[in-house]
C-alpha cells in the first residue's frame, strides 16, 4: 500500500473530478480523494507534492519503428526529443540540416553509410539534392530519408554505389538535373526501398534488436504515456517472443498494445491468429487487435478521396487492401466482438468501411461493433453521423494541422476541407468516442502536443486553421486518456483515476485544464507512474 | 556486401515475371499452372500461402516462410517488404542455388507497374514481362465499380500482356493497349517460354495451340535488324531467343510493348534463334 499526494489530481471521474491523494495497492488504485479518504496508516509519498497527476496517457496510434530510426541522425524541420531525453533543435534551413549531418558523420567515423531521417521538403520550397549531401561526405554514401520514408535523397557516392550516376534509369522516380545527371532524389517506395536495401540500411529503418524497443519505451515515459500501441505488426514468433520478454522485465514501464497487421491473407486465418495470440496477453502486453491499412496518406497523394482527385489535380490515391478483404475481416470480427482498427486517411476509404459495416450490421443484428477508424482525417459531418449511428470510434490525426495543415490547404484538399480536417468538435457533437494521436514516427509521440493541436489548431506558420473545430482542454485530455483507452477496449482498466483501475499516471509540472491552452505543449513531464511504480523521465 | 553486389552484377540479370490482376482474377491458378509445367528452377514470390495457395501436390517441404516444391522450385512469402525480399534473394542466395527465373504474384490491389519498378531498382534483376490476369466474367463489373474501377483499369493499362480467363465479351481495347489474350491452356508458354537458360532450339518450345502461331527468326547478325524483323510479325505478343551479334550473344525478350535485351552469361552457346509467338 502506498499513497501519493499531489498538488492536484485530475481524475476524469465525473463523480469526483479532482483530488489530492491516491492510494495504490498491487498496482491498482484503492482510494482517490483527500487525506481523510486514504486508508489509515498507509505511508504517504510526497514526491509529487508540487506536481499534477492526470491519468497515464494512452497513445492509440504509434509504431515501434521509431526505435530503430533514433540510431541515426534526426533531420526533421522541428525540434524533437530522442529516447535519451536529448532535444534536437529546429532545422529552419537545408544548410542547417547538412551541418547536423556533417557533425553526425564526424562523430560516427566507423559508420559505413551516413543515414539521416525526418527531412521534409515541404517547408523549404525545394528538395535536398546531391550537391547538398556531397557537403556531408564525398567518401561515404549519405542517405537522407524524407519524413514519409517513401523518398530518399542521396549523395554522389551513394549514386555511384547504386550504379545510377552514369546510367540513371529512365523514370520519374529518378529525376535528372540540368546537367543530365540524377539530382539525388529517389522518389517513391519503388525506388527508395530497393536503394535502402542495396545500401544495407534496412536495419536502420526497421527495428531488429531489444535496444530499439527499449528506446520506444523511453520515449513513452518522456511523454507521460503509460499505454502505447504498436499499430500493426506481423505476429511472428520472433517478434512476439521479444515482446513477451521485454514486458515481463521488472523495469518495463509501459503497457504495449501491438495489433496484428493484415497482409491480405484469408480473413479466417487472420482472425483465428489474432484470437489465439490474443489469448497470450498479459497485463503489460495486450495482443489480439487487428489492424487493416485501407488506403495511403493525404500528403503523399495516396489516400482515397471521394472527390476522385486532389486539389492540385493529382489522381485519386491507392487501396492497400481490397474492399472484399475489409468486408471478410469485419464480418468475422463482428461475430466475436474482436477489435479492428482501420487506417482510412481519405474520406472514400472511411465511407467504404462505414458502408460495409452498415450492410453487415443490417444483415446480422446483434453484431458487436468494436471498430475504430484510424486517422480518418477527412470525415465530414455526414460521415461522422454514420460512424456514430454504428458505434464506430475515431482516432483523429490532429498533429497534421501543425505539420501539414498549410500543405493540405495549398495542395492536397484545399482550404475548405483543410479547415474541416480532423474535426474534433464535430466528432464530439455526434457523441463519438474520440481519440487523438501522433502516428509516431510520422510525428513525435507527445499527447500534450496533440492536446495543443486539438485546442488551438495552429499550423506551423502560426495560422489557425478551422477554428470551429477547436475543442476544450478538458475534451482534449479525454481524447488522450479515456478516449483512446475505449478504442482499445481497455476503458475498464485505464484512462481515468478511479478505484479499481490500474495506477497509471502522467506526472506533470502544471494543470492542463488550468493553463492557457496555448501553453499546453510547454507543460513539462516529470515522468509516469505505471502500475503504481514511478518512472522518472530524467535520471 | 559490396563484394556480393559486385559478384551478382557480373552475372546476367535474373529475369522476373510479374503477375498482377485484381482479387480473384486467377493469378494463383496461373502460378500453379506455371509450376506444374515448368522445366526451370523458379522462385515464386507470393503475398501469402497461409491458406494453401500452392497446390499441395507440388509441395515437398515447408520451412517457415519457404516452400520447397517439386523440380527444385521454391515458393517464398514476400513478407514485410518486397525490396528486402528481392535483395536477399539475389545477394544472399547461396552459390549454386541461383534460380532460372523469378515469378512475383502481386497482391490484388498492387499496381503492377509499381512492382515492376521495385524490381527494376533492385540489383541483379530484370523485368521480363508484366502479365495481368482478368476474369472475363467479372471484368466489366469491376471496371465500373465505384471503389476499385480506377484501380482495375490501371492494372490492365500497366500490363505487357493481358490474359483473360473464362469467356470475355468485354472489349478492353479502350482500357489497355496491351495484347488481350484469351486463356486456352497454352498461355503458360507465353508467360514463360522455357528458353532463357536452357540452350535448346527455340522451335522445340513453341506452344502447341490453335490460337497462336509460332515463327522462328534467325538470330544471326545485327541486334537492331533482328528486332526489326521480329517486330514486323503481325499480331506479335511474345518473343524470346538469342541473337549472335558481333559483340557477343544477347538474350532478347519481347512481351507486348516491352523489349528487354541482356548479355547472355550462360555456359554453352545457345542457338541463334528467336521464337516469336503471335495471335492467329
Amino acid at each position: 500500500m502506498q499513497v501519493y499526494r499531489a498538488q492536484l489530481i485530475r481524475t476524469l471521474d465525473a463523480a469526483r473530478p479532482t483530488a489530492t491523494h491516491v492510494a495504490v495497492h498491487d498496482g491498482v488504485i484503492v482510494a482517490v480523494g483527500d487525506a481523510g479518504d486514504m486508508p489509515a496508516d498507509a505511508p504517504v509519498d510526497d514526491t509529487f507534492a508540487e506536481h499534477v497527476l492526470v491519468p497515464g496517457f494512452v497513445e492509440g496510434h504509434a509504431h515501434s519503428q521509431v526505435g530503430a530510426l533514433w540510431n541515426s541522425c534526426y533531420c526533421g524541420r522541428f525540434s524533437r526529443v530522442g529516447p535519451d531525453g536529448t532535444e534536437w533543435d529546429d532545422l529552419p534551413t537545408i544548410d542547417e540540416s547538412m551541418a547536423r549531418m556533417r557533425a553526425w558523420a564526424d562523430a560516427n567515423p566507423d559508420v559505413d553509410v551516413v543515414f539521416g531521417w525526418g527531412f521534409d521538403p515541404i517547408y523549404f520550397g525545394r528538395s535536398c539534392v546531391r550537391a547538398d549531401l556531397d557537403t556531408v561526405s564525398t567518401t561515404r554514401p549519405v542517405v537522407l530519408a524524407h519524413a514519409s520514408l517513401h523518398i530518399v535523397s542521396v549523395n554522389t557516392v551513394a549514386l555511384e554505389r547504386l550504379g545510377m550516376i552514369d546510367s540513371p534509369p529512365a523514370t520519374d522516380a529518378v529525376p535528372l538535373g540540368d546537367d543530365g545527371l540524377p539530382t539525388g532524389e529517389l522518389r517513391g517506395p519503388e525506388a527508395a526501398y530497393p536503394s535502402i536495401a542495396r545500401l544495407g540500411l534496412m536495419r536502420k529503418v526497421f527495428p531488429t534488436d531489444d535496444e530499439a524497443f527499449i528506446a520506444v519505451a523511453r520515449l513513452a515515459v518522456l511523454a507521460g504515456v503509460t499505454t502505447l500501441t504498436d499499430l500493426g505488426i506481423p505476429y511472428e514468433a520472433k517478434q512476439l517472443d521479444r515482446y513477451y520478454d521485454l514486458t515481463s522485465r521488472p523495469d518495463w514501464p509501459v503497457r504495449l498494445v501491438p495489433m496484428y497487421l493484415s497482409d491480405g491473407r484469408a480473413a479466417t486465418e487472420l482472425v483465428a491468429t489474432a484470437a489465439s495470440v490474443g489469448a497470450t496477453s498479459t497485463d503489460l502486453l495486450r495482443l489480439g487487435g487487428v489492424k487493416i491499412v485501407v488506403d495511403g496518406s493525404i500528403q503523399g497523394f495516396t489516400a482515397r478521396l471521394r472527390a476522385g482527385r486532389y486539389h492540385n489535380g493529382k489522381p485519386n490515391g491507392l487501396w492497400y487492401q481490397t474492399p472484399e478483404h475489409v468486408r471478410d475481416v469485419l464480418a468475422l470480427a463482428l461475430t466475436e466482438g474482436r477489435h479492428v482498427h482501420l487506417h482510412t486517411n481519405g474520406d472514400q476509404a472511411s465511407e467504404m468501411v462505414l458502408s460495409t459495416l452498415e450492410e453487415l450490421v443490417a444483415a446480422h443484428p446483434g453484431s458487436r461493433v468494436n471498430v475504430t477508424l484510424q486517422h480518418a482525417q477527412l470525415l465530414d459531418d455526414g460521415l461522422m453521423a454514420r460512424a456514430a449511428a454504428l458505434g464506430v470510434k475515431v482516432n483523429l490525426f490532429v498533429n497534421h494541422i501543425f505539420y501539414w495543415g498549410e500543405a493540405h490547404a495549398a495542395m492536397t484538399v484545399g482550404e475548405e476541407r483543410a479547415a474541416q480536417m480532423n474535426g474534433c468538435a464535430t466528432a464530439l457533437r455526434h457523441g463519438l468516442t474520440l481519440a487523438i494521436h501522433s502516428d509516431e514516427p510520422v510525428t513525435p509521440v507527445n499527447p500534450l502536443f496533440s492536446m495543443w493541436c486539438a485546442t488551438n489548431r495552429c499550423t506551423h506558420t502560426g495560422r489557425v486553421l478551422g477554428a470551429e473545430e477547436c475543442i476544450s482542454a478538458a475534451d482534449a485530455l479525454r481524447a488522450v486518456t479515456i478516449g483512446p483507452a475505449t478504442t482499445l477496449g481497455l476503458e475498464h482498466e485505464v484512462g481515468s483515476i478511479e478505484v479499481g483501475k490500474r495506477a497509471d499516471f502522467a506526472v506533470l509540472s502544471a494543470a492542463p485544464l488550468t493553463v492557457d491552452p496555448a501553453e499546453l505543449r510547454s507543460i513539462e513531464v516529470w515522468g509516469t507512474v505505471s502500475g503504481g511504480r514511478p518512472f522518472p523521465a530524467h535520471g | 556486401m559490396a563484394d556480393a553486389a559486385a559478384a551478382t552484377s557480373a552475372a546476367a540479370p535474373l529475369p522476373v515475371v510479374v503477375i498482377g490482376g485484381y482479387l480473384g482474377a486467377g493469378k494463383t491458378t496461373l502460378v500453379n499452372q506455371l509450376l506444374r509445367t515448368t522445366t526451370e528452377r523458379l522462385v515464386v514470390l507470393v503475398n501469402d500461402f497461409g491458406s494453401s495457395v500452392i497446390d499441395a501436390s507440388l509441395i515437398e517441404a515447408r520451412e517457415g516462410d519457404v516452400l520447397q516444391l517439386a523440380g527444385g522450385c521454391v515458393c517464398c512469402q514476400i513478407g514485410d517488404d518486397l525490396s528486402d525480399t528481392l535483395h536477399r534473394l539475389v545477394v544472399s542466395a547461396p552459390s549454386g542455388t541461383r534460380p532460372d527465373r523469378v515469378v512475383i504474384e502481386a497482391s490484388g490491389v498492387a499496381q503492377p507497374a509499381s512492382v515492376a519498378a521495385t524490381v527494376a531498382f533492385s540489383a541483379g534483376l530484370d523485368v521480363e514481362c508484366v502479365v495481368v490476369v482478368a476474369d472475363g466474367e467479372r471484368i466489366e463489373r469491376l471496371l465500373a465499380d465505384h471503389y476499385v474501377g480506377d484501380l482495375v483499369a490501371a492494372q490492365l493499362r500497366q500490363a505487357d500482356l493481358v490474359l483473360v480467363n473464362r469467356d470475355c465479351g468485354a472489349d478492353l481495347s479502350g482500357v489497355t493497349s496491351a495484347p488481350v489474350i484469351p486463356d486456352d491452356g497454352a498461355v503458360v508458354d507465353l508467360v514463360s517460354p522455357g528458353v532463357a537458360h536452357t540452350p535448346v532450339a527455340a522451335s522445340e518450345l513453341a506452344p502447341a495451340s490453335a490460337m497462336f502461331a509460332s515463327t522462328v527468326v534467325s538470330g544471326a547478325g545485327d541486334i537492331d535488324s533482328v528486332l526489326a524483323q521480329v517486330r514486323a510479325i503481325p499480331r506479335l505478343v511474345r518473343a524470346k531467343g538469342f541473337v549472335h551479334s558481333d559483340d557477343g550473344v544477347r538474350l532478347v525478350q519481347i512481351a507486348g510493348e516491352r523489349t528487354t535485351v541482356s548479355r547472355w552469361g550462360g555456359g554453352s552457346l545457345p542457338p541463334a534463334e528467336v521464337l516469336c509467338i503471335s495471335l492467329r
